[in-house]
This record gives structure tokens, sequence and C-alpha cells, in this order.
């Protein structure tokens, strides 16, 4: 199952942000939403309860240089349906939170956030 | 999805904090509070509204939260512009774009991506295009009569 590519897929109303007290690293985080989903690689995921599972997913900067965007999604499905996705977690090394500057480093972080991907899904 | 609804709410975009008349946040199966995206565009459309029509000159953050929204790059608006990469990268260090006519032609190149296409065949009144800031100011206003855009204010310190 590819979670990320079923994430792009999502309509407006069931793509959200949890919400956070207002900081602008969460400003930022709502702003480029789309183009942390658009441009996102896989980082691995980590389940949750029954219908729930989170996904990591790195994103390089728009820029295309420096500080990368790293995210967590909670993602909510029925019988294997992906019905809404959630970034509850946005570093872009800013306000204190580790900024990753490549796939690689921020994958290695992902690890020990007990986020494993499974090989086919490390496609995007 | 049960949605709650916030009146006047201090939101943080652009580097400022704005004033939501109406705010909707949605309370998912597990409790989880979240703004949906579609909730998040149309506070960003208007907020870029008030940005492009306001006589102020833009901001860093202003300018990247314009690309964010739009999902436009740095190298797109310099071909735009006609200028060097470089030159964007000082108006970020420096964190004002000069308040000459980029500024505001990049406002009217913003706002015309954001609502050109829904107000395309509009009227305009001859007196509305003497000048850029006086033609801005008008297709704010434009934006907001015609429900594509909501009145948002900066909030005061």
């Amino acid at each position: 199952m590819n979670w990320l590519e079923q994430i792009r897929n999502l309509l407006p109303h069931q793509l959200a942000v949890e919400h956070q007290p207002e900081t602008p690293r969460y400003s930022r985080a709502r702003s480029k939403l789309r183009h942390i989903v658009n441009r996102g690689k896989y980082l691995g995921k980590r389940e949750q309860k029954e219908r729930t599972l989170e996904i990591a997913v790195w994103t390089p900067s728009e820029h295309g240089r420096g500080t990368g965007y790293y995210s967590c999604f909670r993602v909510y499905f029925k019988d294997d349906e992906l019905l809404y996705a959630v970034l509850f977690c946005f570093y872009d090394g800013t306000e204190k939170s580790p900024g990753f500057r490549s796939f690689e480093s921020a994958l290695a972080f992902a690890k020990l956030e007990d986020f494993y991907g499974d090989n086919d899904e490390n496609i995007n | 999805m049960k949605t709650l609804i916030k009146k006047k709410y201090p939101y943080q975009a652009a580097g400022r904090t704005w004033v939501i008349p109406k705010f909707h946040l949605s309370e998912l199966p597990d409790g989880t509070i979240a703004i949906l995206e579609s909730e998040i565009n149309r506070i960003h459309y208007a907020i870029a509204n008030e940005i492009c029509g306001n006589k102020e000159s833009l901001t860093k953050e202003e300018l990247e939260f314009l690309c964010d929204i739009t999902q436009t790059s740095f190298t797109e608006i310099a071909d735009y512009l006609g200028i060097h990469r470089s030159t964007l990268t000082k108006w970020r260090t420096t964190g004002k774009v000069p308040k000459n006519v980029m500024g505001l032609v990049l406002k009217k190149w913003f706002w015309f991506k954001l609502f050109g296409q829904k107000l395309g065949q509009r009227k305009i009144p001859i007196a509305q295009l003497r000048d850029e800031v006086r033609f801005l100011s008008f297709a704010k206003a434009e934006a907001i009569e015609k429900n594509l855009a909501e009145h948002v204010k900066i909030m005061k310190a």
C-alpha cells in the first residue's frame, strides 16, 4: 500500500493539519501542505490503533537548497481505503526543531522514531 | 465530522497574525482537532488578497507565503521579472522586496494567479487603471465583493 500516493489524491476536505498552538513553524506547515504532499518522499510507517497508522515524509525545499521539511501524517482508513490524513508534526530546522538537508539524514531520524518502510513503498 | 467555529480567531500566516472573523476547526473520529485543507485555502486566499491589495512593501515572509499558495518557485519569479535569482536571494536576506515597481508587479501577478480566471471577464472602470496601487486596491475589493475572498485584518498589538 503506497500511503503517500493515496494522500496526494485526497480532496481538500480529507487532508488536514492538526490544530497546534499558533507558531510561525506551523503556519509554514499549513501554507506548504500541498508542496509537502506532492513533492514528499516516503520515509516509513508505524502502526497505531486499528484504523490508523502514521507515516513519515521528507520533502526537499522548494528552492532546491537548504533544509527540507520532515513531516508526519496520521492516516485514518477503513477496509484499506484512506478516509483522512492529518499532518501532526513538522520540522524545518526552525524553533529548535531538527532540520534535514537530505533524504538519508531524515531517514536515519525516522528510524529512531520507529518509522520503518517496506522496500516496495520507498518509491516516491 | 464535527465542526467547531471560533470567532475573531488569531491566525498566523506570512509572518503576521491575522484576525479571522469565523474560523472552522474539525474534530476527527479519534477526537483530534484539525484544520482542513479546504479551510486553510479559504483563509489563505483571504490573506493573499489582503497582502496584494494593500499599499505596504512585500516582506520576505509574504513573498514566500504567496509562492507557497500559488506553487510558484523563485526561478519562475526571476524569469517573470527578468532578474537574476541572486537578486531574490538578496531580497530574502534583507527581508524586503524593494518598494518599487517590482513589488507592485509581483502583487499584481500573484493576485491574477489566484483570482484572475474567476474575475477575468469583469469590466474595470478606467480610473482604476491609472496606477498599480489604485488597481490593486480595486482588485482586492472586487475579490471580496464577488465572495472569492473574505475580508481579514492584521491583528493590532
